[in-house]
């Protein structure tokens, strides 16, 4: 890094010095992938001997456990329920050392995808550790393999902290963590995104894809993009392709069109910070006029050098079509690894990979085959795992959670230096058998992007609902499409898609063949659908960071949602 | 869609016709825009309202979130059959208040 730092922009300042702290990080990271055992089996002794004196350390003998041998024969397996009492006491008495030592002074609300949020403890030691991998490790890996390029130039943020971050009875806070950390450093937001104060912490009626995506568009410098999750990054990139005629006519005169929606106080401020840029709208105009058969990013944005966000598991649909319809191979994508509200258990280790790194010193890690049904005496540590094997990935933290299924399978795709590399694949819940033909949500969704890549048409998002009211039970898919060729018919794309699933899963392909299971039946959904389904939940509430993709129907709300919002349905008559 | 829109003191009545869809969402948003400022109530009538889509149903939800912001509120009445069936499967009768 030979730059000369006073003549970086304020945002570019603050790139170095976030690349610099993550070299060190990384140059760590990449010592422990060396011999993981060794730095993971490190970790849990000293989690055990911290905790020795809490009322669970003290149950399951933490005190003289001197070997992961004997930690897997002390101490059990657990779930979220076998800690809810002592969650209880904790949140509701301001019990302490209960289950943890360290000190706790946040509660991740979880999403809630399975049923009610829970309220899951993390220490200042768990977000010590999240910091140090996601606001410093991703910066040195960028530094390692994009050199210096992205450095001076803003990024365009789309994250948005909508939700509440409330309080509990103990006086820990309670809600999403990111929302909680984005607070503390808010003033400096504008400094380092594009996206204004306004767009992210919005008041409930501002329409926040126009303002991430005109004062994205006024920056012709941006060098990355970064969302929770892929599918908003999509999500924007088409709402430019259908409004870039409002958006390019806006900057150029500096104005905001009245037919956009924000309070007249969010107007006022907003218009305070704009000015016609009639040159940047000349450039943009005749990017747009040229159609959009070609990826248009990389001409918006010509220094855009990498997009971030989680793009693997559910959300690799979106990360595969933005690159293959929108931003071309020349900008990278950075595919977060595995992180949830009990810790951060994997980290990318290279851009445009779906697999990504576990960290030694992050969490102490079991694996549980997928086949061994609930024999724990297969469980094995990261050191054993085999690569090509899936496995339910379980932990142990430094927020209280010991030998604790995290209900998420995992699939071992290879190794960086020493250490396993692993994939997202499902919500084990999540998992579909009516018959007994256990389809994952992989299957399901292969199933539907191979019958739109071989029909021609966009899928915008689809789910499944185990229609099991049909005889013989059988799947009913609800798509979203767009830009349905004219000469494709629905029937045609119901066929498609039996077809596939079958071959996605066989099981489920035989069963339909012998009448066990009934023909696939589709429904076809109202255009924005699914961006009302994402509305309508963060108005209920959830954070935006938090809403995942609804893959299965598993609840009546859900389940009355799609129904009511189906445009027309194809099915096999007898 | 025919939108027609009273606006007394603190209280606006919006009376819609036709179709809330993809293609007349906009012009309704549009339309009461600046109007929500400050206002108190907000009543949609939708006698002759035929039906409404997922592009309608955001658009309510604009609306329903802008009244709560101004701790205002925002009552739709005479909704037929066929869009209070839509209401209910979308849970949309548990987040606004609607009058037979």
């Amino acid at each position: 890094m030979s730059l000369d730092l006073e003549k970086l922009s304020p945002a570019g300042q603050g790139n170095y010095q976030k690349a610099v702290q993550g070299k060190t990080v990384l140059e760590n990271l990449n010592k422990m992938t060396k011999d993981p055992m060794k730095y993971n089996t490190e970790l849990l002794m000293h989690i055990l001997e911290d905790n020795k004196c809490t009322e669970y350390g003290k149950k399951c003998d933490f005190a003289n456990i001197h070997s992961v041998e004997e930690f897997q024969k002390k101490v059990p397996v657990s779930m979220y329920d076998d800690y809810s009492e002592y969650i209880w006491r904790m949140t509701e008495e301001s019990e302490e050392n209960l289950i943890c030592a360290y000190p706790i002074n946040h509660y991740n609300k979880s999403s809630g995808t399975m049923g009610n949020p829970k309220r899951l403890p993390m220490s200042d030691n768990s977000i010590e550790i999240s910091n140090r991998y996601l606001t410093k490790y991703i910066y040195g890996l960028l530094e390692e393999k994009l050199g210096d390029t992205w450095f001076d130039g803003r990024s365009m943020s789309l994250t948005e902290s909508a939700a509440h971050v409330g309080s509990l009875k103990c006086g820990a806070s309670y809600g999403a963590l990111s929302v909680k950390l984005s607070l503390q450093y808010r003033d400096y937001l504008p400094m380092f995104f594009t996206s204004p104060d306004e767009a992210a912490y919005p008041e409930p009626d501002t329409n926040t894809r126009y303002l991430h995506a005109r004062f994205g568009l006024m920056d012709k410098n941006i060098t990355s993009a970064g969302a929770s999750f892929f599918s908003f990054f999509l999500e924007l990139i088409r709402y430019i392709e259908k409004n870039w005629e409002i958006l390019v006519n806006d900057i150029e005169t500096g104005t905001i069109d009245p037919s956009i929606k924000m309070s007249s106080d969010v107007r006022k401020s907003l218009l305070a910070k704009i000015e016609p840029q009639p040159e940047r709208a000349k450039e943009l105009r005749e990017i747009f006029e040229q159609g959009f058969d070609e990826p248009f990013v990389p001409k918006v944005w010509p220094n855009m050098r990498y997009i971030m966000g989680v793009g693997t598991g559910g959300f690799k649909t979106y990360a595969e079509k933005i690159s293959e319809k929108y931003t071309g191979d020349s900008i990278k994508q950075l595919r977060m690894g595995l992180t949830a509200s009990e810790g951060l258990f994997s980290v990318p280790y290279d851009l445009d990979r779906d697999d990504a790194v576990l960290v030694p010193d992050s969490v102490f890690y079991e694996f549980l085959p997928l086949d061994a049904g609930e024999d724990f005496s297969q469980i094995v540590t990261m050191d054993k795992l085999e690569v090509g094997k899936d496995y339910e990935i379980l932990i142990t933290n430094c927020s209280g959670f010991y030998r604790y299924r995290m209900r998420d399978a995992i699939h071992v795709a290879g190794k960086y230096n020493d250490t396993p590399t692993i994939e997202f694949l499902f919500r084990i819940d999540q998992n579909v058998s009516i018959m007994g033909e256990k389809t994952t949500e992989v299957a399901l969704r292969v199933a539907a992007e191979n019958t739109a890549k071989e029909l021609g048409f966009d899928l915008i998002d689809f789910s499944m609902y185990p229609d099991l009211d049909a005889s013989p039970v059988r799947y009913l898919y609800f798509m979203e499409i767009d830009n349905l060729p004219s000469d494709v018919r629905p029937k045609e794309i119901r066929y498609v898609l039996e077809q596939n699933l079958a071959a996605a899963n066989p099981s489920m392909g035989d069963k339909v063949k012998r009448g066990i299971c009934g023909a696939t039946k589709l429904n076809i959904l109202e255009p924005d659908t699914y961006m009302l389904y994402r509305d309508l939940m963060l108005s209920k509430g959830v954070a935006s960071g938090q809403l995942k993709p609804v893959r299965v129907i598993n609840n009546e709300m859900q389940r009355k949602f799609f129904f009511g919002l189906t445009d027309y349905s194809v099915e096999v008559v007898k | 869609m025919k939108i027609d829109m009273k606006k007394e003191d603190g209280k606006l009545l919006v009376e819609l016709e036709g179709r809330l869809d993809t293609n007349t969402s906009p012009e309704l948003e549009s339309t009461l825009g600046e109007c929500l400022e400050n206002a108190e109530s907000l009543v949609f009538d939708f006698e002759k309202l035929r039906y409404i889509s997922s592009s309608g149903l955001r658009s309510l939800l604009v609306f329903q979130k802008k009244m709560n912001s101004q701790k205002g509120s925002m009552v739709i009445r005479n909704a037929n059959d066929l869009i209070m069936e839509i209401f209910e499967a979308t849970g949309f009768c548990d987040i606004l208040t609607i009058e037979k």
